[in-house]
């Protein structure tokens, strides 16, 4: 990371930082002349090719993408349900080819056959013309976070107000973890960057990662869209607590409604009487397309105009965060629970769930269960009540589940029993709960295939900073679609290079990646012998 | 047990805040992990991953993978450096990166050194990849007549593009694209003769393969020799190595633990060698018979001038000659060709080209101070709280100091800029305040009188440490402030806010450059910025001071060394008989007790025919010194004419005898830098043949014309110089060492990185107002007739009059002087870019391609004066300081025409 880069960016962020700069200026054609780049560069004293690193990393401002008007969804959802190609001839009958690109992921993954069009998505329920409807939700949690309707904003706000040691005792009692998969205790991150100091005249910041890459998740669309006032509010008392006064919400390009509606909620927001005393100010940052940008640290880099390769760490977030400064960051669907448990106390939290899964949880159920969409659950739910009870049970055979995103694991339908929606739960079968998003793998769908996707998808969108995960995903990537009946991966080499891409990697992309490739080299060893030259183990 | 860890199960103590990378390397040798996107110099990147160790809180406990080289030591920590998966993971990465890696490149090139990376490959014992290859080809990039980029070798370490960032601060490499689409590339994509690189060459020298690589190879050279010496092309003093073989110069590679530089260089030092050999090198005396200059034997030569100069001494007086000497030859050339003019000659005729630079900067400081070299060292930069640059353009003058502003000055810290131009760092500056060339005088009383208004003065300070502060206050707080911002151009809020900003830090560092000293009130504009730093208590501390960027390698030396008419060596006072009494004694020959003639001086002497001969060592004055024709006339005026030089220049063309004379490659010595810090020069290769060094031919006259001088050698002249120079008494050359020492040096050998610390060298700090005066330059009843003012400086790519560097590829990367015109000018005289434009003074013309620039402002013009042809010095005045005679070079009143 830059130190210079940062100060120079740092300079100039009242109005616009760097990247909402070259953001906006790119608007929704994705393209910046040499001559916008050299006048932004001259605005902001960075040299125009530190500008060029910047917006060629993203797709919708490299130069590659420009004169893109369209976009079909790529994601998993899309991609399994086999409707990207009726999206993509709605599409084709208003642009031409080469005006239409691929995004990954929409974020429609309840619907399938997603597309995005003049910064509006569209899926297969909903002509062009027509934005789709709302994405369906639905509370089976005995208490539910979410489903009391906020009638008086300005009274919805005052929760922010209580005592900041209330709040973090109330915090602290409560139990949250990070929503965002890591599942680190919220209160200990808000204490250390209230403990934090600015540094040279800086201040502090609160900032969301509303960067809800993984294909197959849209539970933080569903909150940012349906309950931006969640999310601030609860981003507004941590952020007091930890002494912020700015918060920043980064919300992909791939979720334009989302960004609509947390912008009426700002400016909702802005005529209270909590904004009035407190002086709070939101921000809202619109991603670019960048699935990394989900990384906290590459977060951080991309609001700040670098190119968002994650950082090395320490320092931490809390201690030196957004232009250097201690910075709270939390997950969406985190900063959406404070509120109730502000309103209700720690302990109501905490008494939802299990001991160590506190509270509910928002699950991503894809357009093969009878009844998709968003559903809060208690955790420590048994899976299978949530698939078959809560989901309906599935309209076409599946023959295995992945959870928590791309980077989460795969199971095969037998080990559903075994798992409860829970982080002990998981952890102790060796997999990973993540986000929570469930995605159904169609009983026709090649496991060969999906492995190609998965790698396809790391080997896009790996930042390339670390050398393992830039050369081993792309190699890996190379190696399947090689790989047919008669030249056969050398399975050595492959376990090497998931090793490889484990143990070195510098952040979760390529040290994850190993997680579903093994559960599926594992419990689809049959299907897959025919592309590997020796009997496929378990790890 | 606190601070202790224990690396593959023996304990050792550790330093807070170290990585394990570092605490490996210190205890046990830096070949025990292996890195590749490490480098010392750099931030701690963790990109490569092979410096990967497996680390457990417990003996027994459960290992986790972590990069040492951005993994912090904690107490208790087991750190294993290769267990059996370290040692697959490191051979892995290994083989991913020969995946994407040309085969032929896997070997060393024949002849040549392995690169990191192929060491790597050996030590691994990687020859061949079992991942798949991505097959894509690249063309190389052979566009830059010193640094070339072969992108297919690359193993996108970032290396490069953190040095362009960290060091040169230039950011013109960076990473395009994602993930397996990357790579690095200049500026938007270009060529890198086309980008903004600078050649600074730090990229090359960084760079683990042969991605990057210059010319000269010097990464993977396989040297007979290596030689450290000190860089000849500004007044920062980097330290070099250079590589021989064969007896010849192949490359020069910047040093890595030199204090001074730090691994760094600019291209003049890294890669503008090329001139040492070149064919147009002087190799025999020449003498001039019937009006031709003809080579003869050094014999003959020398025995002609020993004739001629005691012939013209007896017939015309001992006045009647005169030496200036050179800021590019070493300390102890400066002394022997001073100590020949006034112990063999027997006048104080002797200045150097420091009259033509920082004259003003050594008298100027002398009244305020009682010295008149920089009061600090470059290195505070790292913690000083502010910076006020004051007609100086270090980016370009003084690149490696420049690179280290910059990179303080992006990262925030308050930078005041006063220059008339908009120069490269007044991009970060918190203010510029862009005068009116020739205003600084008025300027400054301005921020002087704001420091006062706005309470900034350090009462304590002033009280105890100074002298006439009162007297000086209350003439300042009389300036005409409407006056003043109508003369500078600049508005009294700005000036406001520069004082502000440099009256409220905790420490302040003042630089400046010639754009203070070159001007009429040169000298006092001095004094005026002294009185700055003292006011506000911003002397005798780190990070503070009054620091005078020297322009050429060795101008403080020649200054020390008594090359000047008043002064004699360590600045002893020529007309004081107890001084007279000291020189005597060491000297062993009686000294003349009158003041001499300051170059100036001695060429209205040479017109007026009252000078009949002149020795110039090493400096070509018709080119570099003001008013072309006016020396031309005096040089033609002159009996007798010796220059000892290395190229055939102007006004060596003019001699009666030219003295072919060694580079500094060829002889060994000590120069000492802007930061008085005195470093040897050693000596790399013989004297070209034919040719003798400057130090050497000096003694040579001297035992020709009777006086017995032992032979040139630093060891012999520093013991000497010690004895005369009482702040070199501690220094011998043996005891220099590889970064040598900041005088004063005392006996014991201590030398000195702060002056006046606790108390003034003139024992209490003298505060000295000067109203402003316009220049003679700018006035008379012709002005109307030269509407524009021309000022002069240098680019990045020359050093001063270009011998050197023109006779290098340098000259691809730049090739001409041009005339920067601000554009609102340039449309009023329908001039567009490349045109041939005619600048006329009323000393002289010359015509120069155009260049549309907002670096100057309307009104007007900037050139610099590295190619003869354009000769700028026809244009520029006689006008002098009026305290040390430097002409005002950065001031001619010029009218301007597009050629036809």
């Amino acid at each position: 990371m830059s130190k210079n880069i940062r100060a120079l960016s740092a300079r100039l962020i009242k109005d616009k930082t760097l990247f909402e700069a070259l953001n906006e200026t790119a608007g929704n054609t994705g393209s910046l002349s040499h001559k916008q780049l050299s006048d932004i560069s001259d605005e902001r004293l960075l040299p125009p090719g530190v500008l060029l690193g910047t917006i060629s990393f993203y797709d919708f401002l490299k130069p590659d993408n420009s004169g893109k008007r369209a976009y079909v969804c790529n994601g998993t959802c899309c991609m399994l349900s086999g409707k990207q190609e009726a999206a993509r001839s709605k599409l084709s009958k208003r642009f031409s080819a080469d005006e239409i690109g691929e995004a990954t992921c929409l974020g429609h993954c309840y619907k399938g056959g997603a597309f995005w069009e003049e910064n509006t998505t569209y899926d297969e329920g909903s002509g062009s013309g027509s934005e789709s409807a709302s994405i369906p939700f639905y509370s089976k949690a005995p208490r539910s976070l979410y489903a009391n309707e906020i009638t008086d904003v300005n009274h919805f706000y005052q929760v922010a107000l209580l005592e900041q040691n209330k709040i973090l005792e109330e915090l602290s009692r409560s139990y949250l973890r990070g929503r965002g998969g890591a599942g680190f205790l919220f209160a200990d991150k808000l204490a250390a960057c209230t403990q934090a100091s600015v540094t040279q005249g800086g201040e502090k910041y609160v900032v969301c990662n509303g960067d809800e890459g993984d294909p197959g998740a849209f539970s933080d669309r569903y909150l940012l869209e349906q309950q931006p006032h969640r999310v601030l509010a609860g981003m507004l008392a941590a952020g007091l607590v930890a002494g912020a006064k700015t918060g920043f919400v980064y919300i992909r390009a791939e979720y334009p409604a989302a960004q609509t509606r947390m912008a009426e909620a700002i400016d909702a927001f802005e005529k209270t009487t909590v904004h009035m005393q407190t002086g709070f100010q939101f921000r809202i940052v619109r991603g670019a397309g960048s699935y990394i940008c989900g990384e906290e640290t590459a977060l951080l880099n991309s609001i700040e105009g670098l190119r968002p390769e994650v950082r090395t760490r320490p320092p931490y977030p809390a201690q030196e965060g957004l232009f250097g400064q201690p910075t709270l960051l939390s997950n969406v669907e985190t900063f959406a629970a404070i509120p109730w448990i502000l309103e209700h106390g720690g302990a109501d939290f905490a008494a939802i769930g299990t001991e160590e899964s506190a509270g509910t949880k928002l699950l991503s159920l894809d357009y093969n269960f009878n009844i998709p969409g968003v559903h809060e659950v208690e955790m420590g739910v048994p899976l299978e009540t949530v698939i078959y009870e809560y989901g309906g049970g599935f309209r076409s055979p599946v023959k295995a589940l992945q959870i928590g995103g791309p980077l989460g694991s795969v199971l095969p339908m037998d080990k559903i029993a075994a798992l409860s929606l829970d982080y002990e739960s998981f952890s102790q079968e060796g997999f990973l709960l993540g986000h929570a998003s469930i995605v159904t793998i169609p009983q026709s769908f090649p496991m060969i295939d999906f492995l190609r996707h998965l790698f396809s998808f790391m080997a896009e969108e790996s930042c390339g900073k670390c050398l393992p995960c830039r050369l081993g995903t792309s190699k890996g990537h190379m190696m399947l679609e090689k790989a047919s009946r008669d030249s056969p991966i050398d399975n050595v080499v492959f376990d090497d290079l998931l090793e490889t891409l484990e143990l070195g990697s510098l952040c979760g992309l390529g040290s994850g990646l190993p997680l579903p490739v093994h559960n599926i080299l594992t419990y689809f060893s049959a299907e897959l012998s025919d592309y590997f030259d020796k009997e496929i183990t378990a790890p | 047990m606190s601070n202790t860890a224990y690396i593959d199960g023996q304990s050792y103590p550790f330093v807070e805040g170290e990585t394990i990378y570092v605490f490996v390397s210190r205890q046990l040798g830096k070949d025990i992990i292996p890195v590749l996107c490490n480098d010392d110099a750099l931030e701690p990147f963790g990109n490569c991953r092979l410096c990967s160790v497996d680390v457990s809180l417990s003996e027994e406990g459960p290992r986790r993978v972590k990069a040492s080289c951005h993994t912090l030591v904690e107490t208790g920590q087991y750190i294993y450096t290769n267990t059996q998966r370290i040692e697959k993971l490191r051979h892995s990465i290994m083989e991913l990166l020969l995946s994407d890696y040309p085969e032929q490149a896997l070997q060393p090139a024949p002849g040549e050194k392995p690169t990191q990376f192929q060491k790597l490959i050996q030590q691994f014992n990687v020859s061949s990849t079992r991942f798949p290859e991505n097959g894509k080809t690249h063309e190389p990039d052979n566009s830059h007549p010193y640094i070339h980029f072969d992108s297919a070798q690359c193993i996108h370490c970032y290396r490069c593009v953190r040095a362009c960032d960290e060091i040169q601060g230039e950011m013109v490499l960076n990473m395009i694209g994602r993930g397996a689409n990357s790579r690095i590339v200049a500026s938007l994509d270009q060529s890198f003769k086309d980008s903004e690189c600078v050649s600074c060459g730090r990229c090359v020298q960084t760079c683990p393969t042969n991605a990057l690589t210059d010319r000269y190879r010097s990464k993977t050279l396989i040297a007979d020799r290596q030689i450290r010496t000190v860089c000849t092309y500004c007044g920062v003093g980097c330290n070099l190595d250079v590589l021989l073989k064969e007896g010849e110069i192949k490359a020069i590679d910047a040093i890595a633990d030199a204090e001074v530089n730090q691994g760094h260089s600019c291209l003049k030092g890294r890669y503008a060698f090329a001139y040492y050999n070149h064919p147009d090198r002087l190799r025999t005396p020449l003498l001039r018979k019937d009006g031709e200059l003809l080579p003869v034997s050094w014999d003959e030569a020398l025995d002609h001038i020993a004739q001629q100069l005691t012939e013209i001494k007896e017939t015309h007086g001992v006045d009647s000659i005169a030496g200036i000497s050179s800021s590019r030859c070493t300390n102890e050339e400066n002394y022997l060709m001073q100590k020949f003019m006034r112990v063999v000659i027997g006048n104080n005729n002797i200045d150097g080209c420091a009259r033509v630079c920082h004259a003003p900067t050594a008298f100027g400081m002398r009244q305020s101070f009682g010295t008149g070299a920089a009061t600090n060292s470059i290195d505070e930069l790292a913690v000083t709280d502010c910076m006020l640059i004051v007609g100086a353009n270090s980016t370009e003058s003084h690149p490696v100091t420049g690179a280290k502003m910059r990179q303080r000055a992006m990262k925030g810290i308050p930078l005041v800029i006063i220059d008339p131009r908009r120069i490269g760092l007044t991009r970060y500056a918190t203010v510029h305040l862009q005068l009116r060339p020739g205003s600084n005088v008025a300027l400054l009383d301005m921020l002087i009188y704001y420091i006062i208004k706005e309470a900034l003065v350090d009462e304590d300070f002033v009280k105890q440490r100074t002298e006439g502060f009162e007297e000086f206050s209350r003439s300042v707080l009389n300036i005409d402030l409407d006056k003043l911002e109508h003369i500078t151009g600049v508005s009294r809020e700005q000036v406001r806010e520069a004082a502000q900003i440099y009256g409220q830090a905790k420490s302040a560092m003042s630089f400046h450059g010639l754009g203070l000293t070159e001007h009429y009130q040169g000298s006092r504009a001095v004094m005026l910025l002294s009185a700055l730093a003292m006011m506000t208590g911003n002397i005798g501390r780190p990070g503070t001071g009054v620091n005078p960027l020297r322009g050429q390698n060795n101008v403080q030396g020649a200054a020390d060394m008594g090359v000047q008419p008043k002064l004699g060596a360590g600045y002893l006072d020529v007309t004081d008989p107890a001084v007279q009494e000291h020189y005597q004694h060491q000297y062993g020959r009686p000294v003349p007790a009158g003041k001499g003639l300051t170059t100036p001086e001695m060429i209205m002497a040479a017109a007026d025919g009252k000078l009949k001969a002149l020795w110039i060592m090493g400096e070509d004055i018709l080119q570099t010194d003001p008013d072309t024709t006016h020396i031309r006339k005096a040089l033609k005026t002159l009996d007798f004419l010796v220059v000892q030089e290395i190229f055939m220049t102007e006004t060596a063309s003019m001699a009666d005898v030219v003295l072919p004379a060694s580079s500094h490659l060829e002889k060994s010595g000590t120069f000492t830098n802007g930061e008085r810090r005195v470093q040897r020069v050693n000596q790399v290769i013989p004297p070209l043949e034919g040719t003798r060094p400057d130090g050497q031919i000096m003694v040579d006259i001297m035992n020709r014309m009777g006086y017995p001088q032992a032979g040139y050698d630093p060891v012999i002249q520093l013991e000497e110089i010690s004895k005369v120079v009482p702040f070199f008494a501690g220094i011998r050359w043996d005891n220099l060492g590889d970064n040598g020492k900041q005088w004063p040096v005392g006996e014991d050998g201590k030398d000195t990185r702060i002056l006046h610390v606790g108390q003034f060298k003139r024992g209490k700090g003298k505060f000295i107002f000067t109203d402003f005066v316009e220049t003679p330059e700018l006035q008379g009843d012709d002005k109307e007739d030269y509407p524009f003012i021309l000022t002069t400086g240098r680019r990045l790519e020359h050093y001063n009059c270009g011998s050197m560097t023109r006779r290098t590829p340098n000259v691809e990367l730049i090739d001409k002087d041009e005339l920067l015109i601000n554009p609102q000018d340039a449309s009023q005289y329908k001039i567009i870019n490349n045109d041939n434009v005619k600048v006329w003074s009323r000393q002289g013309e010359t015509r120069l391609r155009a260049r549309l620039s907002k670096e100057v402002q309307p009104g007007i013009l900037f050139t610099t004066f590295h190619f003869p042809e354009v000769a700028i010095n026809h244009l520029t005045s006689g006008v002098l300081d009026l305290d040390s005679m430097t002409p005002e070079f950065k001031v001619v009143a010029v009218a301007l025409a597009k050629a036809v």
